[in-house]
């Protein structure tokens, strides 16, 4: 019963993790390699504001995101874009090269010493079914729930979203109908940023940060998001939520040292009998 | 035939140039009536922490043997360079730097980094290439290891010692003796698990849970219930920084609160504080260096510690780096020379109080420090165990945890 509680409200984490991934990736075919950057910037970003001001980190979201977001558009536009239509592996060398410029001005601002982000959500537990777990967890599920919910509405019922779909659909077209695509683009990419921040922040309270904590976090949302289906957003929560279990299970199973075995194992299994994912490959 | 004569020409002047590189690399060392000594440490990475306390304490002993004029060998004073490369706490890159130290740059000896998976690459190359290396913050077993060795030293805690001090320190207050293990799987952690679960009955004590997880995991909570319901009082970490500050919380958030918590390898270091907070307040760890004890240097240490924003193992990774350099430096004054044999020799004749403590090494190349138990208590960390003069009262239950 533990393992399933906890990789279900850990799944909640995962999804808010993995969702910007999944939305660069459905709309731009870009894997973008400074993702867990972006997690791990958001978070020292908001390490920062709450060093200065005393500010809860969750309440900082509400100066991190706009800035992350304000940050990646110009990188998405000025850098990206001209690649883009270059092939995929140009923009793939380009994010990797813009993760290891980010990891080492990370060490330069912030050092390597680990670091967190304290609040008291994340040292308080709450009983859920005979079973404590940390509040944050259960936050977690509930903002990576309600972030994979708005981004569903805002694909379909805003018209920035359908623009964004648009374009995921086929660009060319998409810009003979008049839609600026590089703006879409670009603003997709801070759509994306933003999405990371919450993600970052929440990695930051929950457990805690280094520079190159990004990493793994790349590799568990990729985990994540090819599981659910990369370019689906609501495969991004059940991915999220099925890579949680499957963490939590392997370690009780086989072994804390085996939970990643377990977890590619079944990833490859996934990949073999539905090659699309769980929920397949739609921007929705 | 014609052709034969062309590539014996060519074989020879490969075979000069490279005579040439051997010799100028021999001596390069000394190039410019300088001493070069090497060290890969782990300025970023996992490890990152300990680099630039080991950088501090290295640099402290070059700068005060260069203001005296340099090491006075036979034929007179030279100068040491310190020649220092991030190894990103990635052993397989500490391994190519030790390489490119001793043979590119020069290097008549490295200085170590910190812990087995980076000190024991760095020996195996000494014993490639057959020249000194000396280290601390290693623990000696998990180094040993490594071994046989001819030309590595390691001058740190035994860990058979150091993993009675979590138990005779426990003494000093009262718990019902169950101990919760939390080891991860690196050499270090292997190896201290397997020692803490063999001297807990020689002190009266029980391993009721040991939990063994890779590094990098990030949730502990079934850990930290399970060690709640054996009723575990003691509870002694092997873990990297990171991965306990996530257990420190998740163990709050369960509302686990151990009479002791001794976090080795974690909160030996100033930024455990930093990082916790309040949270962090009551965690015990074993230390190697303490101004209680009253070896050389001990005030100026010190003043070190207030430099570093306090007492903390940080200072004892100055203290342990800067006496592994002056361990190389004696040896090269005692041999009169650079000449890896003759200084390999010297320091294997070592026999001198240093500010770790006195270092003699046996014929396995280790010698052990003496070692403490000290407990973070209001941002600072204090001597409380053995009961020296100036040590403090344990603290129990942990506070940071209530």
């Amino acid at each position: 019963m533990h393992e399933l509680i906890n990789g279900v409200l850990l799944g909640g984490l995962y999804a808010a993790v993995a969702l910007g991934l999944t939305l660069v990736f459905g709309v731009m075919r870009l894997v973008n390699l400074a993702h867990g950057e972006l997690l791990v910037g958001a978070a020292y970003v908001s390490y920062a504001i709450v060093s200065h001001t005393g500010l809860d980190p969750l309440l900082s979201l509400t100066l991190v995101v706009p800035a992350v977001a304000l940050a990646a558009y110009p990188i998405q536009r000025l850098i990206l874009n001209p690649l883009v239509t270059h092939g995929l592996e140009p923009p793939l060398v380009a994010t990797f090269g813009l993760s290891i410029v980010a990891q080492t001005a990370f060490v330069l601002i912030f050092t390597s010493d680990a670091k967190s982000l304290n609040a008291s959500y994340a040292v308080t537990g709450i009983d859920i079914l005979g079973e404590t777990v940390p509040q944050v967890y259960v936050i977690s599920l509930g903002i990576g729930v309600a972030l994979v919910a708005l981004l569903h509405l805002g694909l379909t019922r805003l018209r920035f979203g359908k623009a964004l779909r648009a374009a995921a659909e086929d660009a060319e077209a998409a810009a003979t109908l008049g839609i600026d695509v590089k703006h879409v683009y670009a603003a997709t990419f801070a759509l994306a940023a933003a999405l990371a921040a919450v993600g970052g922040v929440l990695i930051g309270v929950t457990f805690s940060l280094t520079p190159t904590t990004g990493t793994s976090w790349l590799l568990r949302g990729f985990t994540v998001i090819v599981l659910g289906g990369m370019g689906s957003v609501w495969g991004t929560l059940a991915g999220g939520v099925v890579v949680g279990i499957a963490e939590q299970l392997g370690a009780t199973w086989f072994g804390p040292q085996y939970h990643d075995l377990v977890v590619f194992s079944l990833l490859v299994i996934v990949l073999v009998l539905r090659p699309q994912g769980l929920f397949g490959r739609k921007l929705t | 035939m014609r052709k034969g004569w062309r590539w014996m020409l060519l074989a020879a002047g490969v075979a000069a140039m490279a005579a040439g590189a051997a010799a100028t690399v021999g001596s390069a060392a000394r190039a410019g009536g300088e001493i070069t000594i090497g060290t890969s440490i782990p300025l970023t990475g996992a490890l990152a922490p300990f680099g630039p306390t080991l950088k501090l304490g290295y640099q402290r002993a070059v700068d005060e043997v260069n203001a005296a004029g340099g090491l006075k060998l036979a034929d007179g004073r030279q100068k040491v360079k310190l020649v220092v490369l991030d190894n990103k706490s990635d052993p397989n890159a500490a391994a190519a730097e030790a390489r490119t130290l001793y043979l590119q740059n020069g290097a008549v000896a490295l200085l170590g980094a910190a812990t087995p998976p980076l000190s024991i690459p760095l020996s195996k190359v000494a014993e490639q290439v057959h020249r000194p290396f000396v280290t601390s913050v290693t623990p000696v077993r998990a180094w040993l290891t490594g071994g046989p060795y001819k030309w590595s030293w390691d001058f740190f805690f035994d860990e058979l010692q150091m993993t009675q001090r979590q138990f005779q320190a426990s003494s000093l207050v009262h718990t019902n003796k169950k101990v919760v293990l939390f080891t991860d799987t690196e050499e270090d952690g292997v190896v201290m698990g397997k020692l803490w679960t063999q001297n807990a009955p020689r002190f009266g004590y029980r391993i009721v849970a040991h939990e063994s997880f890779p590094v990098g995991t990030t949730d502990f909570s079934k850990y930290v219930a399970d060690a709640k319901a054996k009723g575990a009082q003691v509870l002694i970490a092997q873990m990297i920084p990171p991965d306990a500050i996530a257990l420190w919380k998740q163990m709050k958030a369960a509302n686990f609160r151990p009479q002791t918590a001794f976090c080795e390898k974690c909160s030996n270091n100033g930024a455990w504080g930093k990082a916790l907070g309040k949270l962090a307040n009551g965690t015990s760890e074993a230390e190697w260096w303490v101004p209680e004890a009253g070896f050389p240097q001990s005030a100026a240490f010190l003043g070190i510690a207030k430099k570093l924003g306090g007492r903390s193992s940080d200072v004892s990774v100055v203290a342990a780096a800067y006496t592994a350099a002056k361990i190389l430096f004696d040896a090269i004054e005692r041999a009169g020379s650079t000449d890896a044999d003759k200084l390999n020799g010297a320091i294997g004749e070592t026999n001198k109080t240093y500010p770790l403590g006195p270092a003699k090494f046996a014929a396995d190349h280790h010698a052990s420090t003496p070692i403490y138990a000290t407990q973070w208590q209001n941002g600072q960390t204090y001597l409380v165990y053995p009961r020296l003069k100036g040590a403090h009262k344990l603290l129990a239950p942990v506070p940071g945890l209530g």
